[in-house]
């Protein structure tokens, strides 16, 4: 194996042991999206009647439509997380022990884009196992279907999270930014609801969500757990990710 | 890929992963291939509609002013339609709809069961009573007098009874079958609405009562009852109204009206097992030949919902006409 | 083995911090970088480290010239930084893994390494324990550790003694000093405390961004002297 490997391997290793020991940010990390599914949507369950819509073949109770928006909000915390964590490496002087080692920065940037992503996409598939476990009907070969896409999520969030840390220095700064990209982000994407219903409500709001990112995240996770792909989203994605990881260098300067 | 691990094969071999899981998972879900069609009345579009096993439509089969109940021929598998607004009720070919016989004379046709291989049983909305009508003369036999706005009709496993729904009045009229004379009045909760035999259980549904009432059909005895309690529904919200048996006869199925789900029930437990969420108003229900799926009319979201059995999910909802009523296998 | 840094200037805005330094090292050879607060010797180091970019001047690794120091040329160097660097949370062998994992090597190799750096520091009591329970002196060793695994030509030790007690700073020196002739290391040692410095340990002293003084260190009160003496004007 390259050399490289061995160092992403110490990079992913170090991520998950992290993520393991941190008990409080693994269980907040799964309450959150659990709260909202066990106590929110109980609630709305009968009440908010999806209309059908693609991906869907039939009508939808709520619990199963906000889904993916709960893995988008997953992976969208832990990818602020994990470039929060990078900020406080970076204070903390732990940060210079990457940036010695012979991986360009690059690499540095990519593999840790890829653990935080691997991480979010473990908590995702938790979250899952405990919904299915509270009779969420979510189906299971779509499960495993959209592994790959829930994973190319996580790893476009976590590069959101780290051009965001890019542009403050300082960790309480960042922590009000995740305040100030996180919420709005969730509440206007389809994570929650469905578009056309915010379009009834506001032809502002619903064309600011189209234009959200995190929507066509969300979108295309709920497409691939249904079996359906969009190619022009995915595309995007996998693009935009590719060509944002290319410039992240150039943007994240993760020096002391 | 390249660029991270100088492994070219890591990508490739990826999607070879993929492509081995999508192959599985054709082979675990494998499609079916089915031979039967529905027959689907819509009362505002005064249509009946002819749908694939799929739900899609495939044309229209007879247009006549508010259809409503309907029952297929078991020997020449003729469907026989209630035109309510036009107070007749129509026999036509499934397939291509070419209308075979009509009969005129009944006031708000609205159900419909066969007597015998000759005679007919059409419940009268419009004038508390059901006709007895012999279908190869076209001449109406017998008028048997009910409550206001008569609706389901069953038989006893026996054929010895005919029980007829009365919404209004909140009985079930329970006559003979030999002379057709009232041998009984079961008193049921509010808006009796339809029923089905199982054995020698009568299930009827209470409407405004938000529940299905179990006679004994022999003894004629209330014997049991079931509420329906789905989570986040007022009771006001529940007006069971069609309800089917599986073959085997250990389930029953209810569409449960403004709740916007069907019920599954275990016969024999009496317990609710899970609640389906279908479209608006889920209203009339039919069962494919197999039994592995049920069809259920969503009368405000003019759809039908098709759920599979075997997983207990909705698969598919597709558009009908407009307030669908009565659905049909057809054409087997 | 020769490191050679040639005409290297360095300005933060309108503060030069280096000026037109030329300065080489040896292996094999401890050099001591002596200076005051803002003399420019941690700026030099992370120059090394590639953590700052270069702006004017040049590297000469073993007689390849470059302008910048690339991540493959960082698998020759060592770094000790002033600021603690270790996962607190995880077990010092857990952090020497990451380190050497991160320098390319195989789980055999890292065992080897890993092995050979704990004997070598007499650190084996030590590796099992998270550095949370360890005292700064052994914290350090454990980083001293972390920055040999990948066997480097050269350690760069920015302050390594700082905060620590009298016994663990002469351990440190004894051990530094004995890796210089068990390994040929290069070492460049930047350092206020005088007494950790032996007398046949070459001497750079840097004040305001440039080299006052080239030579050896001399006994502890001849380094003072040689200390004060160049620094006075620079004050």
């Amino acid at each position: 194996m390259p050399k490289s490997y061995y160092a992403f391997r110490a990079i992913i290793d170090r991520e998950f042991a992290r993520f393991i020991q941190q008990r409080t940010r693994l269980l907040s990390a799964l309450v959150r999206p659990l709260f909202w599914l066990l106590v929110f949507a109980a609630g709305f369950k009968s009440t908010l009647g999806i209309a059908i819509q693609a991906p869907y073949a039939t009508y939808t109770p709520y619990d199963v439509y906000i889904i993916p928006g709960l893995i988008g909000m997953v992976c969208l915390f832990n990818g602020m997380q994990s470039s929060l964590a990078m900020a406080y490496d970076r204070e903390a002087g732990s940060m210079k022990v990457l940036m010695t080692a012979p991986i360009s920065r690059r690499q540095l940037l990519v593999f840790k884009l890829l653990a935080a992503a691997s991480v979010s996409t473990i908590q995702a598939y938790l979250m899952l196992l405990i919904a299915l476990l509270f009779g969420v009907d979510i189906p299971l070969n779509g499960l495993l279907v959209a592994l790959p896409i829930i994973f190319i999520v996580a790893y476009a969030l976590a590069l959101i999270g780290l051009l965001l840390a890019s542009t403050v220095t300082g960790m309480e700064n960042f922590s009000g930014v995740m305040n100030f990209v996180i919420f709005p982000a969730l509440f206007l994407s389809s994570s929650l609801y469905p578009l056309w219903q915010l379009e009834e409500s506001s032809e502002l709001l619903y064309w600011i969500s189209l234009s959200n990112p995190f929507t066509h995240l969300v979108e295309s996770i709920r497409f691939a757990l249904y079996l359906q792909f969009q190619p022009w989203v995915l595309g995007g994605i996998l693009s935009g990710a590719v060509l944002l990881s290319y410039l992240a260098p150039v943007v994240y300067k993760p020096n002391a | 890929m390249r660029m991270l691990f100088g492994d070219q094969s890591l990508l490739s071999r990826f999607i070879s992963v993929i492509k081995v899981a999508l192959a599985v998972i054709t082979i675990l879900f494998p499609s079916q291939a089915v031979s039967y069609q529905l027959a689907i009345s819509n009362e505002r579009s005064d249509e009946v509609l002819l749908h694939d096993a799929e739900g899609r439509v495939l044309r229209q089969l007879l247009s006549c002013k508010r259809p409503r109940g309907m029952l297929v021929e078991p020997v020449n598998q003729d469907l026989w339609v209630a035109c309510s607004d036009e107070d007749a009720i129509v026999r036509i070919d499934p397939e291509s709809g070419e209308v075979k016989q009509r009969i005129a004379g009944f006031s708000g046709a609205t159900n419909l069961a066969l007597l015998g291989s000759e005679q007919l049983i059409v419940s009268n909305e419009g004038a508390a009573s059901v006709s007895l009508v012999d279908t190869t003369t076209n001449v109406i036999v017998s008028q048997l007098p009910t409550g206001n706005e008569p609706d389901g009709i069953v038989y006893s496993a026996d054929h010895k009874r005919i029980f007829v729904a009365s919404e209004n009045a909140g009985v079930v009229h329970v006559f003979s079958s030999e002379d057709f004379h009232q041998e009984a009045l079961l008193l049921t909760n509010l808006r009796p609405r339809r029923m089905a035999i199982n054995k020698d259980e009568l299930w009827v549904s209470s409407e405004m009562g938000s529940r299905v009432e179990i006679f004994n059909a022999a003894s004629l005895q209330k014997m049991d009852r079931i509420i329906f309690s789905p989570r986040g529904f007022r009771s006001e919200q529940l007006t069971p109204v069609d309800l089917i048996f599986s073959s085997d006869g250990l389930t029953a199925y209810v569409a449960l009206g403004a709740a916007n789900h069907v019920a599954i029930v275990d016969v024999v437990t009496r317990e609710v097992e899970k609640y389906i969420l279908v479209g608006s108003r889920a209203w009339g229900l039919e069962l494919s030949p197999d039994g592995t799926r049920l069809y259920v009319l969503n009368g405000l979201s003019d759809d039908m919902t098709i759920i599979d059995l075997e997983s207990r999910r909705p698969i598919a909802s597709e558009r009908t006409g407009l307030v669908p009523h009565a659905v049909e296998v057809v054409n087997r | 083995m020769y490191l050679g840094i040639d005409h290297l200037s360095h300005r933060y805005g309108e503060h030069q911090a280096l000026n037109d330094l030329s300065l080489s090292f040896n292996a094999g050879e401890v050099t001591a970088l002596l200076g005051p607060n803002g003399a420019g010797k941690s700026t030099l180091i992370k120059l090394l480290a590639g953590l700052l970019p270069c702006q004017q001047g040049e590297f000469d690794i073993e007689g390849r010239k470059k302008n910048s120091i690339e991540p493959r040329d960082l698998a020759l160097f060592g770094f000790v930084f002033q600021e603690p660097a270790l996962d607190m949370m995880r077990s010092a062998k857990a952090n020497l893994h990451y380190a050497a994992g991160l320098h390319g090597m195989n789980r055999k190799t890292r065992d080897s390494r890993i092995n050979w750096v704990s004997e070598l520091l007499n650190i084996q009591d030590l590796i099992d324990r998270k550095p949370s329970a360890l005292s700064g002196g052994e914290r350090r060793r454990i980083e001293i550790a972390r920055a040999l695994l990948h066997k480097p030509r050269w350690l760069l030790l920015d302050e390594p003694s700082v905060g620590l007690d009298i016994d663990s700073r002469l351990q440190l020196s004894e051990d530094i000093h004995r890796l210089v002739k068990q390994e040929n290391i290069g070492i460049l040692w930047c350092t206020h405390i005088t007494d950790e410095l032996r007398p046949e340990d070459k001497l750079l002293i840097l004040a305001k961004g440039e080299v006052c003084h080239r030579g050896v260190c001399g006994s502890p009160d001849e380094l003072v002297q040689t200390y004060q003496r160049i620094t006075k004007p620079h004050a």
